[in-house]
């Protein structure tokens, strides 16, 4: 016999008992001759939208035997009722669970919420006397029932208004009882046989219950993960009993699983419904992000990528970052699916609120103003669905604790004047978490990525930014991106740029056709670089042929004349081929023959690339061929002729604007179409990976050098290290190896042509935007539209409208700075150093001097500055001289 | 996949590109009718864009007339929206632009737009398999196919973008940029089959393909031939009084692919 025969044997017992006294027909008369119950408040509670709790009031169970023993049945109801119970279940059964008939009524007397009689019915007898005693429900168990009296004791509670939980083990038994037309199923995970508890059979049997019906989940439930499982298995209702008996605090306990359940919900909603197969935004670090304040398009695309758990937009009129409804839907259709929006709200009406959330604008409510309790139990009830977070104006731990009164799910704490960017004393916070319960804390006021990392220590549930995260006024992506990951504790050092990415920028932007080309270079180049044999031959090569190491020369006129800081040149111009780009065609067309490739292509722009691959494949034995603009071909005749004494091919490139861009493109769709024996040389620290990191470190020779020798003349690090930076080569190759030298102000100038604020200029960091072009994601030179802007600069070397991914994230963590530099500033740079050190520099060149110009005077002769001298001014005499009004061609 | 995709692949298909804006929006918009009318199972409306890195000199030179007649994406959206609800062409219509001006447009913004409009695919050839992350979600998301590229030389990487396309398969046929080629010298069958092994997602092979000769062999293999710069030549050399070339050269190519219907259906799926 089990435990189950045995209960259904005493409950039969007493029935035959109770009729003794009062006849089943007394017993119908008296059940008839009550108000049959109206709307079936039972099944209403039970059924309210999120996660309803069923409090179970018993003394013991044969499971666990005595529970309470001093059993205050009423205070517990009591405490049910106020903890927010939708309903309570009281156990009647006399001789295992030690319950009463009379505990019922009084129960029933006292709350005003349902109240379940739960006993072991076998007989009608039981379900007139229930609702006798004050019920709303009664508990029918399958496995103790017939498929007819199911049906039958249904439709008798039924009758008289009453509701049926009907009680289900297995797959069998839920069948049953929905043939019954049983409207409330629940799920016993106990085993009553045995009473073992497996909670997967909750799981399990979900998808066997129809959706117009009930889930409720019963027994097993004893943590607040308990609760998540449940809400995640997607249960209507929980029974809960035990768990919530033995505590002293019984309302507050009920109150937290609530909360627990509430927030589970809301997490998972978006993730469960409207898209099935994406992972839940929150991170395994750190507290939830929430973005307040978006307004545009172009915010929800950068929430879309760095994925806050939160966006917030703001209906209170006198805001800035106001949104009306029509803007915040179009925003939220915008928003990945993942990111709930909050709607912020200033003593609006209720029914704004509602009506955004019913809208589908926001998920959650967020209140500043008055709300106050009354406030938030009215949102409640309209809005049951929606948690509520109360913001707060903090002046001291007391405001604290008096916002945490009024009941919301989630607290706000911003300082005493929200969205000024001010903050507030968080000590208050830990004051006023000693004296009092607060919900989960979303912690505001002035945070910054600088200082959210120690604000994400408080132990909060997400940290809230909205000014700390603009620029101009504006939201800013990268201001964005790094806030959120100093809140997921990825500082910048820990966040070491993967292979080929540099932050967000880098990648691999290329048509299918070239990926394998560029995978079996990424492979070679990684194999290679660390090979000894490779290396000594590239050393050699750079030794006895380039001419390096280049000289580091104390520019002594310059920095007498300047007054300041001294400054050092470091003389890559007297580089074989007058130039750095030496170091990188040698490393590359060394690289093509251990790959086995037989012809290299390049692009140039002004030439000197070209002229130094066209060099390299000379000395090594590789058919070379050169891409280059039209106009550049006219503007740089004598490179052209240059590359072909050299036994280069020069294709002249007539698409687009015929620069060096267009150069690029050429010599892409050329590589495309003979990967496989044909290596691309391409000629700075741009294009897809791996070749800004490969160009990178062939050209890092120049830095290590530079480094070591400010060491040896000066005895300590550099104040600054210039370079001009167009694509960037020469300025990553001097800058990476200073990197970790904090001390070190690294400096790249870009050609701003006729001026930044000009449409005639190549300034890409002052002036460009994120963009991806020439297989890489970085920032470019475009128009309103995303089309690549035509660019311009005295400098052909510098006429390129990107700029290479590693600068970008330097100048977007802000370890290296740019400047513009004018071509009237860099012409005058030119003929300055020509007069003062005797030294023509290349026009590219010029620009970093000119921006030394300007710095060095203002700082200290103990100090020392380094010029990187790029390339040599030949080429650009005669250019200059036109610049002056002055006509020097050779023919 | 949407239905007006999946329906446009029941039997090899004549898909067709032009460039969106050349010569005029207006232009355009007719001959996408005109091609529609003609038999077309797909057409591609390229956006143009300043640098297009895998166009040969025909679709290149396409894009900087359509560029300089003030084309834009905002346009090529009002001119599918028109094509939809006006025109009533009921063919699916896939973009094909270079991710740029995508990301420029904003990402979701792109894609919530082309849906609204009627966009049913997109082709973004220098968003290869290892970065589609950018905008597979939005995609998703929008309901637009996101269409991967197979090339010649994709080698071990065939199987692995075959098993997480969507929409159709855009099968490059040869080496290089597109434009017309005298002969197609890829093995077409054999990356057909290796496609065939991990995915029953359409596949129609382009660039190159210029003649009726080379679309039958073609559709005899995959489920789709995609002619681009033919008729882009044509448009270059008939502005906008192409209608008349388009319309004959587009029948000859649709009954070229329907002969190699009956006879061979590689594509044949479940």
């Amino acid at each position: 016999m089990t435990i189950l025969d045995i209960l259904a044997a005493d409950a039969r017992a007493r029935v035959d008992a109770d009729s003794a006294s009062v006849s089943l027909a007394q017993m119908r008369a008296q059940a008839r001759d009550l108000p049959t119950l109206i709307g079936h408040p039972f099944e209403r509670a039970v059924g309210a939208p999120g996660l309803s709790f069923i409090c179970e009031v018993k003394k013991a169970s044969p499971s666990r035997g005595v529970i309470s023993s001093d059993y205050p049945y009423l205070d517990i109801a009591v405490d049910y009722e106020v903890g927010g119970a939708a309903a309570i279940s009281v156990l009647t059964e006399p001789g295992h669970f030690l319950g009463s008939d009379s505990h019922l009524r009084a129960i029933a007397d006292r709350v005003t919420v349902p109240v379940l009689r739960k006993d072991f019915t076998v007989d009608e007898y039981q379900i007139y006397q229930a609702r006798t005693l004050g019920a709303s429900a009664v508990l029918l168990i399958c496995s103790l029932l017939s498929d007819t009296q199911l049906s039958e004791y249904m439709e008798l509670a039924q009758s008289l208004g009453m509701c049926v939980l009907t009680e289900t083990h297995d797959e069998a038994d839920i069948e049953r009882a929905l043939t019954a037309g049983a409207r409330i199923i629940g799920v016993n995970t106990r085993n009553l046989h045995d009473f073992s508890v497996d909670p997967t059979t909750g799981t399990s049997m979900r998808h066997l219950v129809p959706a117009d019906r009930l889930f409720v989940w019963e027994s097993g439930v004893r943590s607040h993960e308990d609760i998540a499982d449940v809400v995640r298995a997607g249960a209507d209702a929980v029974l809960m009993g035990e768990a919530l008996m033995k505590v002293p605090n019984r309302a507050a306990l009920l109150q937290k699983l609530r909360r627990t359940a509430r927030h589970v919900q809301i997490e998972d909603r978006h993730t469960s419904s409207d898209a099935p197969d994406v992972p839940p935004v929150r991170g395994t670090r750190g507290p939830g992000v929430k973005i307040c304040g978006i307004t545009r398009h172009e915010d929800a695309e950068a929430l879309n990528q760095s994925l806050p758990q939160y966006a917030g937009f703001v209906f209170h009129p006198a805001s800035r970052r106001h949104v009306d409804l029509e803007t915040a839907l179009d925003l939220r259709s915008l928003l990945d699916p993942r990111i709930l929006t909050v709607g912020v709200f200033q003593d609006a009406p209720v029914a704004d609120v509602v009506e955004a959330v019913e809208a589908s604008a926001v998920s959650m409510a967020q209140l500043h103003g008055a709300a106050d309790g009354e406030y938030v139990l009215a949102l409640r009830a309209a809005a049951p669905h929606t948690p509520i977070i109360k913001a707060v104006a903090a002046l001291d731990a007391g405001s604290i604790v008096d916002a945490a009164g009024v009941g919301a799910d989630y607290l706000l704490v911003d300082s005493a004047s929200p969205g000024s960017g001010e903050g507030f004393d968080w000590a208050w916070l830990e004051e006023a978490r000693l004296l009092t319960d607060l919900p989960p804390i979303f912690l505001a006021g002035g945070l910054t990525p600088d200082t959210v990392g120690e604000a994400c220590r408080l132990g909060v549930h997400a940290v809230d930014v909205s000014s700390g995260v603009e620029s101009d006024g504006l939201k800013d992506p990268a201001k964005i991106a790094a806030f959120i990951a100093a809140a997921r504790g990825e500082t910048r050092q820990e966040r070491k740029p993967s292979p080929g990415r540099f932050g967000v920028h880098g990648g691999q932007y290329v048509p299918e056709t070239l990926m394998h080309a560029v995978h079996a270079l990424d492979e070679a180049y990684t194999h290679y670089k660390d090979d000894p044999d490779f290396r000594a031959d590239l050393d050699t090569l750079l030794r006895e042929y380039a001419g390096r190491p280049s000289l580091l020369s104390l520019a002594a006129n310059m920095t007498a004349d300047l007054g300041g800081a001294k400054v050092y040149l470091k003389r890559e111009d007297l580089n074989h081929t007058g130039s750095h780009k030496i170091n990188n065609v040698l490393g590359q067309c060394l690289l093509a023959l251990r790959m086995g490739k037989t012809r290299v292509i390049a692009e140039t722009g002004a030439g000197q690339h070209g002229v130094a691959t066209a060099t390299a494949a000379a000395l090594l034995g590789l058919q070379c061929e050169i891409f280059m603009g039209l106009e550049d071909t006219r503007r740089q005749a004598l490179n052209v002729y240059r590359m072909e004494l050299l036994g280069a091919t020069v294709h002249p490139v007539t698409s687009g604007t015929q620069t060096l861009k267009d150069a690029v493109n050429e010599t892409m769709r050329e590589w495309t179409t003979r990967p496989d024996d044909t290596h691309y040389v391409l000629g700075s620290v741009m294009g897809p990976h791996p070749f800004p990191t490969m160009v990178r470190d062939f050209q890092c020779v120049i830095g290590r050098e530079a480094r070591a020798q400010i060491l040896a003349a000066e005895g300590k690090l550099p104040a600054a290290v210039v370079a001009c930076v167009g694509g960037g080569s020469n300025a990553i190759g001097i800058f990476h190896p200073f990197l970790a030298d904090e001390s070190v102000a690294l400096i790249g100038c870009e050609a701003a042509g006729l001026g930044a604020d000009t449409p005639r200029t190549a300034a890409t960091l002052t002036t460009g935007s994120l963009g991806i072009f020439h297989g890489m994601k970085s920032y470019f030179c475009q128009d309103e539209v995303g089309q690549i802007a035509p660019v311009y600069s005295i400098s052909a070397g510098l006429d390129y409208p990107g700029v290479g991914p590693e600068h970008a994230w330097l100048h977007d963590t802000g370890r290296a700075t740019y400047v513009p530099v004018t071509d009237a500033e860099a012409v005058d740079a030119f003929e300055y150093l020509a007069r003062t050190e005797g030294i023509i520099c290349a026009i590219e060149s010029a620009h970093a001097l000119a921006h030394a110009r300007r710095i060095v005077p203002a700082m200290s002769p103990d100090d020392s500055v380094i010029v990187c001298l790029s390339g040599r001014g030949d080429k650009d005499v005669a250019a200059i001289a036109a610049y002056r009004g002055r006509q020097v061609e050779e023919d | 996949m949407n239905n007006r995709l999946r329906d446009a692949f029941d039997s090899p298909g004549f898909i067709a590109f032009l460039t969106g804006g050349d010569p005029t929006i207006e232009d355009t918009r007719r001959f996408i009718g005109v091609l529609a009318r003609a038999g077309a199972s797909l057409v591609e409306i390229g956006i143009p864009f300043s640098d297009p890195i895998a166009e040969g000199p025909v679709i290149e030179q396409a894009s900087a007339r359509a560029l300089d007649a003030g084309a834009t994406p905002e346009k090529i959206f009002g001119l599918v929206d028109l094509l939809r609800t006006e025109d009533h062409v009921s063919i699916p219509l896939a973009l094909m632009t270079y991710l740029n001006p995508v990301h420029h447009y904003g990402y979701a913004a792109f894609f919530a737009r082309a849906a609204q409009v009627g966009v049913d695919a997109i082709i973004i050839p220098d968003l290869p398999w290892e970065e589609q992350g950018e905008v597979r979600d939005v995609a998703t998301r929008f309901g637009v196919a996101l269409i991967s590229m197979i090339a010649p030389t994709s080698a071990t990487r065939v199987r692995q973008i075959a098993r997480e396309a969507t929409g159709f398969i855009y099968l490059v046929s040869s080496l290089g940029v597109t434009g017309v080629r005298s002969s197609i010298t890829t093995d077409i069958a054999s990356i057909v089959a290796e496609i065939r092994a991990a995915t029953d997602v359409p596949v129609a092979v382009g660039f190159g393909i210029s003649t009726p000769e080379q679309a039958r062999e073609m559709a005899a293999l995959a489920d789709g031939v995609i002619v681009g710069s033919a008729i882009v030549s044509l448009i270059a050399s008939h502005g906008a009084q192409a209608d008349q070339a388009i319309d004959d050269y587009a029948r000859l190519m649709v009954a070229a692919v329907n002969e190699a219907a009956p006879s061979h259906r590689p594509g044949t799926r479940p």
